[in-house]
């Protein structure tokens, strides 16, 4: 079954290219110090807002630091704010998700009543307004995205419960006795977790665009620890004298939720039985 | 139908409930007195002094009064004064709610023009060249950091071609145009805004038009249809689209949370004079009562567009209703 899905999935041309991204960028997050030409938090002032060249292959910023290697370090910040952002808020979303759909009653409506409340705030308000008032670090930002995005999949695993604690073989294991948190976590999950994929694949894109943003408000990631956001709000400073400062990191943003967000549909069409 | 009505507005109480206790206990968990900028700046405070004014805001009494007292002053609209300038928050809002909805409304209208298209295209023509190519051109608008976008064009268009403004919601001259004069200028102003607004939403909807129509075109009754001998246009557009367009309708209700969470940031940075460069610009100066109200009227927004939605939905799908 997994090699099929595999299979399907390898012949999708986008999700493939999604793949290869993706695996460069891990790769590049793990060996940053072998592949970064210099140091990424000391420059050389002398050698300010220099244009790409041999030995600055994306140019240097207003510090005289070289973007290249600045952001081959951010790759580390995107990518592991993306993927702990979004395990955050999978695990909580089809925890609650599960409970919700499979006891239903009044704990379902105290879960999906608050998640109605949560889904009326937009997220980067909310997040917003938590960072504002915590220090902004690396790990707020991680818990905050994390702890706001989860509503969305709280419904859809709900969803996805309702119908599936209706079959068979989980009345045929509640009638052998089985526990009810064996049933839900064996025999349930399983059973939900293709749509969880999808959605966690597409919110890893939409955790590092919100990162991004944050950090472009200067409430994400400060400086001089590098990240691809931090670069472009100094890159606005200087627009008007060195494009290169904004460019770069716009675009590793850009194709890195691209990626993900291609991996992710993939993914969809393979488990999605009406599209085939 | 109005047994649905009422059903779907109680079930909004809890709800409005909810909003307001979330947006009070996030500000009261966060670190720090609302009063603390009031006081930081003046050293020559007294400890008295301080403890007048925390008496004023009702700082010293249980949280659960401070709340009452909050909800009683909201049933009034009265969400106080900015710590800013000291005029009353109800009023800032009044003055920025104009310009956040004139530009999501022209966003979400541009949305669906070109969406639904877009994902009844890509449905019939499942892959061709053009499913391919708007595929991938949602996917990057869908992807695109939004601010990256912003200052990309307003360099192009505003600096380097000099064709648009690139911020702000008219020009310096604007009291002496001429009506048509003002609204070129107003229209000029918003292009930018709107289509950064409007590209980067639209993967959402076009996705979701072409799952929606794919799972129609499978049913009997289109199969019926073409049996039927009728046209290939009158089947997909008066048959298929027709079914697929129902739960659309409920789409709309979750794009506002989405398009004015995305006002917090390029209205920040096109300068444009809405609730969410108000919101940003309260947050970073601590600006309690003003963010307490943004985020309470936000909600509230999003609420009642739900629940337009749904009801939209139960109308024009009778099913529903009954449920």
């Amino acid at each position: 079954m997994l090699k099929l899905y595999l299979e399907k999935l390898l012949k999708n041309k986008l999700a493939k290219i999604g793949i290869l991204i993706i695996v460069a960028l891990i790769l590049t997050a793990i060996f940053s110090p072998l592949i970064s030409t210099h140091n990424p938090i000391e420059g050389n002032i002398l050698e300010r807002l220099q244009p790409p060249s041999k030995n600055h292959f994306l140019g240097t910023d207003e510090m005289g630091r070289d973007v290249f290697s600045r952001m081959v370090y951010g790759t580390r910040i995107s990518i592991s704010i993306g993927i702990i952002a979004v395990g955050i808020s999978v695990i909580v979303g089809t925890f609650l998700g599960l409970i919700s759909g499979y006891f239903g009653g009044k704990i379902d409506t105290v879960i999906m009543r608050f998640v109605d409340i949560m889904l009326c705030f937009p997220t980067f308000f909310l997040i917003l307004m938590v960072i504002a008032f915590l220090e902004p670090n690396i790990y707020n930002v991680m818990i905050v995205i994390g702890l706001t995005s989860w509503t969305g999949l709280a419904r859809l695993v709900r969803g996805e419960t309702l119908s599936v604690k209706e079959r068979d073989f989980i009345i045929a294991a509640k009638g052998l006795g089985l526990k009810k948190r064996r049933i839900i976590f064996v025999h349930i999950l399983p059973n939900v977790i293709a749509p969880v994929i999808v959605a966690s694949i597409l919110g890893v894109g939409a955790a590092i665009l919100t990162e991004s943003g944050l950090s472009f408000l200067g409430l994400g990631v400060q400086p001089p620890t590098p990240s691809w956001g931090n670069i472009l709000t100094s890159g606005k400073d200087y627009i008007h004298i060195a494009w290169w400062l904004s460019l770069f990191p716009g675009l590793a943003i850009l194709v890195t939720v691209l990626s993900w967000n291609l991996l992710g549909e993939g993914l969809r069409d393979v488990f999605d039985p009406r599209i085939n | 139908m109005i047994s649905y009505i009422f059903r779907r507005l109680l079930l909004t109480i809890p709800v409005l409930l909810g909003i307001t206790v979330i947006t009070f206990l996030v500000m009261h968990l966060s670190p720090g007195k609302p009063t603390d900028i009031l006081t930081d700046m003046n050293q020559k405070i007294t400890v008295e002094a301080k403890q007048r004014l925390v008496a004023i805001y009702g700082l010293d009494k249980p949280v659960y009064v401070q709340y009452g007292m909050w909800i009683k002053r909201l049933a009034k609209l009265d969400f106080g004064k900015s710590f800013k300038d000291d005029r009353p928050v109800i009023k800032k809002i009044a003055e920025r709610l104009p310009a956040t909805l004139l530009l999501n409304f022209l966003s979400i209208i541009f949305i669906f023009a070109i969406a639904i298209p877009i994902g009844v295209i890509s449905s019939v023509k499942k892959d061709t060249v053009f499913d391919k190519i708007t595929t991938v051109t949602v996917f990057l608008g869908f992807s695109v950091p939004t601010f990256w976008l912003a200052i990309l064009l307003m360099i192009f268009f505003g600096l380097h071609l000099g064709w648009l403004p690139i911020s702000g919601f008219r020009s310096i001259n604007f009291d002496e145009l001429t009506f048509f004069g003002k609204f070129t200028d107003i229209t000029k102003h918003l292009i930018l805004p709107v289509f950064v607004s409007a590209f980067t939403g639209l993967a959402g909807l076009s996705r979701y038009t072409k799952s929606a129509m794919l799972e129609v075109l499978h049913q009997d009754y289109i199969r019926t249809a073409r049996a039927k001998g009728l046209t290939e246009s009158t089947v997909i557009f008066k048959h298929a689209l027709r079914n697929a367009l129902i739960p659309v309708v409920t789409i709309i209700g979750l794009t506002i949370p989405d398009l004015i969470g995305g006002s917090f940031i390029f209205e920040t940075i096109f300068a444009w004079p809405g609730m969410g460069r108000l919101g940003y610009e309260a947050i970073m100066s601590r600006d309690y009562p003003v963010i307490m109200a943004v985020g309470t009227i936000v909600a509230i927004l999003t609420l009642f567009g739900n629940l337009i939605a749904d009801i939209t939905y139960a109308y024009i799908d009778p099913r529903i209703r009954y449920r």
